[in-house]
């Protein structure tokens, strides 16, 4: 016998040995009861072996960027904490070309968009909901909103319509006004003035609703949102009691409305009144643009004690996903239940 | 409108809210000729309950009941619809005192404003109370201290109610025996002289009558804290007064 095949020998006899001893560790020992005979045996263990144990993924190296370039959403951590739901995943704003209009009649409806133009550039979110009211009686929503962006103007243009829940046609004279704002507003020429085109929506309103025998009435209220060396101009017109509103460094302040001294439901409204109130302001980047009827707006308040204004605050520092506006516009409150329409344009 | 804006109007937010009265008149007639008193006791309380179970107007408005006869008193407090509030008999009486219904309304609702603001403040929302709406059911021509009181002893009153800062609105509903001119000059309604007065067709049956007018009141409370602005439609088995009698 050669050197080779003993130590082959020696080291078979090792393993084997070995491997005796680690089965001889690990056998499996049955208990063994002695019963007397005729005595019903339940069980022969003397308790359940514990489940195995999932393997506990490693802490995640990763932010929780679900939607960042590359990455999957992390595996929940099962048996240690709770599963999380994974956040909704933002959208891309796309970009804001024709006129957008919606209304409040039957559904809610959102928008969501943009628009660059040099150093200028904007996020621009449109929400409409029917109220409460309207939703009990089985009836259409009246309020309307549209966004529209003017090329030679470089500028954005924003239309709320607030349809008067007294007159039956109100919903369709506030789409009319609405369309027709958002028509002109697209093809205004750099010089020409605003001012006039609202007199001119004014006008054919008023023949509309009397040629086509409508009954019906609405609030209306504008914004131009224009670049300038340092921001932007904010220019609004306003008919009645829809409001526009600015969000600065978490302050509102009011650039529209009609709060009246007393509670009474009773506003300017078009056709009938052509008197539009104007103002204007210079902002900078980070401001929040809003106009909306006043089934949202009187929620607001320049005190900042309101707590739909404090939260929106805090929420608006970034344009929020479509679904989160339609739900901040329709936010929940008994004592709140007109339509509601709001147009919100983020300055970046 | 501009009269009324207010320029700080937006410093803080704000939530509306309406008050309704519903004013019966308890004078010995009601009780005589088909107890049309004891119809409108029966139906106002399910009107009220009907109007707490409206998910949109419970919490917009709160509601009273008055009764008068030879002097007023509040049957129920101003309570929120949506809180059950007892309604408590009627005190019997015998006439039909305009004035002091009157008086006492415009007394009672400096009381009730306070009391609906300081029930309904919460959040720092600021609760602004409409101007009231006043259902007033009557029977009879004003009589008071057994003479008939003339139009000058109680349209003050009246005006005082209707005229700012209360400035209330009346819708007068006519039983069979009230008086057309004393209801249309009860009543507001719009610029165009269109007023809020209804009177009785002859033949009718009372207590059917006594239902139609409830629902019409319980229809005009709906739509009306609805769209803020008080509309009425006309009672079946009653017309609206077009204006006094030359």
């Amino acid at each position: 016998m050669t050197d080779t095949a003993v130590i082959i020998l020696v080291l078979a006899i090792f393993v084997t040995i070995l491997f005796g001893v680690v089965v001889w560790a690990h056998r499996r020992r049955i208990p063994v009861h002695q019963l007397p005979t005729g005595q019903e045996v339940i069980s022969t263990r003397t308790r359940r072996r514990p489940a195995p144990t999932a393997p506990v993924p490693a802490e995640p190296t990763e932010p929780r960027r679900p939607w960042a370039k590359g990455r999957r959403f992390p595996v929940p951590k099962i048996g240690r904490s709770r599963p999380e739901i994974p956040r909704a995943m933002p959208t891309a704003d796309p970009r804001l070309t024709g006129p957008v209009l919606l209304e409040a009649a039957w559904q809610q409806s959102v928008y969501h968009g943009a628009r660059t133009a040099g150093r200028f550039r904007v996020a621009i979110r449109v929400a409409t909901a029917r109220g409460r009211s309207h939703a009990y009686e089985g009836t259409a929503g009246q309020d309307v909103a549209g966004v529209a962006w003017n090329e030679d103007r470089r500028a954005v243009f924003a239309v709320v319509a607030d349809g008067l829940g007294s007159k039956a046609d109100s919903g369709q004279i506030a789409r009319e006004v609405v369309d027709q704002t958002l028509d002109l507003a697209e093809r205004l020429q750099p010089n020409d003035d605003p001012t006039a085109m609202i007199h001119h929506v004014v006008r054919a309103i008023e023949q509309t609703a009397a040629h086509q025998g409508l009954d019906g009435a609405t609030t209306l209220v504008i914004a131009e949102i224009r670049p300038d060396a340092h921001g932007a101009v904010v220019s609004t017109w306003g008919i009645g009691d829809s409001e526009a509103w600015l969000l600065q460094d978490g302050a509102w302040r009011v650039l529209h409305h009609e709060r009246r001294s007393d509670a009474e439901n009773v506003t300017r409204h078009l056709p009938g009144h052509c008197d539009v109130r104007t103002n204007s302001a210079r902002v900078q980047p980070g401001t929040v643009v809003t106009i909306a009827s006043d089934g949202f707006a009187t929620a607001l308040a320049t005190r900042g004690n309101s707590p739909v204004a404090q939260e929106l605050a805090a929420r608006w520092r970034k344009p929020p996903s479509p679904t989160d506006f339609l739900n901040q516009v329709n936010f929940d409150d008994s004592r709140f239940n007109d339509d509601r329409a709001a147009v919100s344009v983020w300055i970046r | 409108m501009t009269t009324s804006y207010s320029p700080d109007g937006a410093q803080q937010s704000r939530v509306r809210t309406y008050l309704i009265y519903l004013v019966l008149d308890t004078s010995e007639s009601m009780r005589r000729n088909g107890n049309a008193q004891a119809h409108f006791e029966r139906l106002i309380p399910v009107m009220l309950q009907q109007l707490a179970a409206h998910p949109v107007i419970n919490g917009l408005a709160a509601a009273s009941v008055v009764a008068f006869n030879d002097n007023a008193e509040t049957l129920r407090p101003m309570t929120s619809l949506d809180r059950a509030a007892s309604i408590r008999k009627a005190k019997e009486g015998y006439g039909t005192d305009y004035a002091a219904v009157l008086r006492f309304l415009a007394k009672q609702h400096k009381v009730d404003v306070r009391a609906v603001k300081l029930d309904r403040t919460r959040d720092n929302y600021v609760v602004d109370v409409a101007a009231p709406w006043i259902f007033f059911i009557t029977d009879g021509r004003p009589f008071a201290r057994n003479n008939d009181q003339e139009l000058s002893e109680w349209i003050v009153h009246r005006d005082q109610l209707v005229n700012e800062p209360i400035g209330a609105r009346i819708v007068a509903i006519g039983l069979p025996g009230s008086d057309r001119d004393t209801l249309y000059h009860l009543a507001t309604g719009q610029a165009d002289g269109v007023r809020n007065a209804f009177i009785a067709e002859r033949t009718n049956n009372l207590r059917e009558l006594a239902e139609s007018v409830v629902s019409a009141i319980e229809s005009s409370i709906a739509t009306s804290a609805s769209s803020g602005l008080l509309t009425i439609r006309t009672p079946d088995g009653m017309e609206r007064i077009v204006g006094p009698r030359p």
